[in-house]
C-alpha cells in the first residue's frame, strides 16, 4: 500500500476538517492509502488519477470512521446521533417484523471490533452502513430459505397447475427460450431496469433512484425494452423456431393467457447460482 | 471464473449505489448486477431502505413574515383606492371551484407509456417493502383500472392531486413537498371519513371511520358498526353486490364479507399499505398497494398474483 504525498493528505484532512475529531494526520493518510488501492487493485495509478479520485470521496465520512478507529468519543458520540436513527429507520424499511434491527444491531455491534476498516469513502458512510445491512439481510434470508422444508400447502398449491392443452406447454417452452434469448441480448442497463422493476418490484421511484435516472426515463426506457423483448421473442419464434405467423400469436397469447413456470425473476437472475457468494468473503471478514 | 464473476462486496455496492465509482468499475458493476440473483436483491433493498427522515416542519414565525406587512399595508391602500374612487363599479370575479383549480395544473409526468401485450408469470413473494414515496388513498368506487400500471400510478396521481393539492401550501422544495404530502395523507387517512361503499342495491351500503366498519340497510340513514377484528386504518373498499364487501387498509389488510355481516381477515403477502381494491365477486379481487402495484386473487384471497408483468 503506498503511501500518498504527505501535502496531499494535509490538504484532504484540512478538507475533511479532520482535526475536529483529533485523528492523526497519519491515520487519516493511511486510510486514504486503503482506499486508493482499492480503487485501483490492478496497478499504480497516476498521481493525477489520485489526485482526482481521492478529492472525489465523501472524506468527512472517512474522518469520522478514522476517529472512531482511533477511539475519540466525540467522534462516537456524533456516529451515534447521526447514523443509528438511519440505520435503524433503514432496518424497519428493511423487515417491519424487527429482524432486520436485530441485525442492525450486531451491525451496530461490529462497528465496535473492526468492520470501519472496510470503509473507503467511496460512498457516504450512511449509504456504505445500509449497504451492509442489506447484504447481510438478503444473505440471513437465503440462508433461511435454503434450509426452510417445503410446506405441505406449498407442495399442494404447485402441484395443482391449471388444466392446460398439451399444445399450450409446447407453445410456453417456445416462448421461454425466445424470451430467454431475447434477454440474453439486452444491454446491461437495460435489463438491470427490467428486473428493478418487473422482477424486484422496486417502484418507479426506487429504479429511479438506483439508476440515477428520473422515474419518467425509467418508465420510457422500459416501455421501450418491453417493445423490444416482444419484437425480438417474435422474431425468434418466427426465425430460430421455424413457426408461421398464425402460430407465433396464437403461442405468444397462449403464454400470456397461462405463463405456467415463465419466471421473470429467475430469467433475469438465474445465473447467480453459478457465481460466487459473497457470503464465504464474509466469513473472512470483508463486507 | 472471470473477474465479472465475483459478487462485489458492500462497499462497493454502497460506491454504486452513490455513483462513486470509475465509468469502467460502475459499468462492470452493472453488467454484474444485471445478471446476479443476490446482488440484485441486495440493491434492491438497498433502494428500499433509503428512507429520508421525517423533520418536524419549522413553526411558522413572526419574523419570517415580517416583510409581508409593508406590502400588504401597500396592497390594501390600492383596494381601498379602487373601491371608493368616483365612477369605479366593483366587479365580482365567481370563485374558481379548488378541485376545478387543481385540475387544471399541469401534470408533471409524461403520458404513460402504450401497453404492451401482457405475460404473466407465477407468483414470488416480495420482500417487504416499507418505503412508500407515494401513498395516495382512494377512497372513491373503483374506476376501470388502466393496463399499465404507470398509468395506475399516474391516475391515482391525479386523484391525488384533485383530492389534496387545494389543501397542500406551496411547497418551498422537493423534500417538504413529500413531507407535507406524507402528513397530508396521513391526515387525509385517519380524520376524512370515506366516501360510502354502496353495493348494487343502493340501499345496502358500508361506510370507513378510521378502523371501524359501519352498515347500513336503509341506504344511508341509520348506520351499525360491524365488528372487524382489526385495528388497523382502513383506507377504500368495493362490494359487488349487497352480501359481499371487500375493505382495504394498511399494512396489508384486507377483509371481506360474504354475508354482509361477519368480516374475515384474509391473508395477504405482504405488510404494505393498500389504497384500492376492486372486488368482481366473493372470490375475485384485485388491490392496489400505495406504489401502485396490484395484486389479484381469483380464490378468495388464498393466493394472490402480482400483476405488474400483466404489462408486458
Amino acid at each position: 500500500m503506498e503511501r500518498l504525498p504527505d501535502r496531499l493528505v494535509e490538504r484532504l484532512y484540512a478538507d475533511a476538517d479532520a482535526a475536529r475529531w483529533s485523528v492523526p494526520t497519519t491515520t487519516f493518510g493511511d486510510a486514504l492509502a486503503a482506499s486508493v488501492a482499492k480503487a485501483f487493485p490492478d496497478g499504480a495509478p497516476s498521481p493525477r488519477d489520485v489526485e482526482r479520485y481521492v478529492g472525489a470521496l465523501h472524506l468527512a465520512d472517512l474522518a469520522l470512521a478514522c476517529a472512531c478507529i482511533h477511539g475519540s468519543d466525540a467522534a462516537w458520540e456524533h456516529l451515534m446521533r447521526e447514523q443509528r436513527p438511519a440505520l435503524y429507520r433503514a432496518a424497519d424499511a428493511i423487515d417491519p417484523t424487527g429482524r432486520a434491527r436485530e441485525l442492525a444491531d450486531a451491525l451496530w455491534a461490529d462497528l465496535f471490533g473492526n468492520l470501519f476498516r472496510y470503509f473507503h469513502g467511496r460512498s457516504s458512510l450512511t449509504t456504505w452502513l445500509r449497504a451492509v445491512l442489506a447484504q447481510r439481510h438478503v444473505d440471513a434470508v437465503r440462508a433461511g430459505k435454503r434450509l426452510e422444508p417445503l410446506a405441505d400447502e406449498a407442495i399442494l398449491t404447485r402441484a395443482a397447475p391449471p388444466a392446460a392443452e398439451p399444445g399450450d406447454s409446447r407453445c410456453r417452452q417456445i416462448v421461454q427460450r425466445a424470451l430467454e434469448a431475447a434477454l440474453a441480448q439486452l444491454d446491461a442497463r437495460d435489463r438491470l431496469r427490467l428486473a428493478c422493476y418487473h422482477a424486484r418490484q422496486l417502484t418507479l421511484a426506487e429504479t429511479g433512484r438506483l439508476l440515477r435516472e428520473h422515474e419518467a426515463t425509467v418508465s420510457r426506457h422500459l416501455a421501450r425494452t418491453r417493445r423490444g423483448l416482444r419484437d425480438a421473442i417474435e422474431r425468434w419464434m418466427a426465425g430460430e423456431g421455424g413457426l408461421p405467423p398464425d402460430e407465433v400469436r396464437r403461442c405468444v397469447q397462449a403464454a400470456m393467457d397461462d405463463p405456467g413456470p415463465l419466471d421473470l425473476a429467475a430469467m433475469l437472475g438465474g445465473a447467480s447460482e453459478r457465481k460466487i457468494s459473497g457470503v464465504d468473503r464474509s466469513k473472512r471478514g470483508a463486507v | 471464473m472471470t473477474h465479472a464473476d465475483i459478487c462485489p462486496d458492500a462497499e462497493t455496492l454502497a460506491a454504486w449505489y452513490d455513483q462513486g465509482l470509475p465509468p469502467a468499475e460502475r459499468a462492470r458493476i452493472d453488467a454484474h448486477v444485471s445478471t446476479c440473483d443476490r446482488c440484485q436483491t441486495i440493491v434492491a433493498t438497498l433502494a428500499r431502505a433509503d428512507v429520508p427522515a421525517l423533520v418536524p416542519a419549522r413553526e411558522p414565525s413572526w419574523w419570517s413574515w415580517r416583510w409581508l406587512a409593508p406590502i400588504a399595508a401597500g396592497v390594501a391602500a390600492v383596494v381601498v383606492w379602487a373601491l371608493v374612487r368616483p365612477g369605479s363599479a366593483p366587479t365580482v370575479q365567481p370563485p374558481v371551484p379548488a378541485s376545478l383549480s387543481a385540475r387544471a395544473e399541469p401534470s408533471a409526468s409524461p403520458p404513460a407509456s402504450a401497453a404492451a401485450p401482457p405475460l404473466k408469470r407465477a407468483p414470488e413473494p416480495a420482500p417487504p417493502v416499507a418505503q412508500r414515496e407515494r401513498a395516495v388513498p382512494t377512497n372513491a368506487p373503483p374506476v376501470a383500472p388502466p393496463n399499465d400500471a404507470n398509468e395506475l400510478r399516474r391516475a391515482d396521481e391525479r386523484a391525488g392531486n384533485v383530492a389534496f393539492a387545494p389543501a397542500a401550501p406551496p411547497a418551498p422544495s422537493a423534500a417538504a413537498g413529500a413531507i407535507a404530502s406524507a402528513r397530508t395523507l396521513q391526515a387525509t387517512l385517519d380524520a376524512v371519513a370515506a366516501p360510502d361503499i354502496v353495493s348494487s342495491d343502493p340501499s345496502v351500503r358500508w361506510r370507513i371511520r378510521g378502523a371501524v366498519v359501519e352498515h347500513s340497510t336503509d341506504g344511508g340513514a341509520t348506520w351499525t358498526p360491524q365488528a372487524t377484528g382489526t385495528s388497523a386504518v382502513l383506507t377504500a373498499g368495493m362490494s359487488p353486490n349487497p352480501d359481499v364487501c371487500w375493505i382495504v387498509g394498511r399494512a396489508g389488510t384486507v377483509l371481506r364479507t360474504t354475508d354482509g355481516q361477519t368480516w374475515e381477515t384474509v391473508a395477504f403477502p405482504e405488510r404494505v399499505d393498500l389504497v384500492r381494491v376492486e372486488a368482481a365477486g366473493m372470490s375475485t379481487a384485485t388491490v392496489t398497494t400505495a406504489d401502485a402495484r396490484r395484486f389479484t386473487t381469483e380464490d378468495g384471497g388464498i393466493t394472490w398474483t402480482p400483476a405488474r408483468l400483466q404489462e408486458f
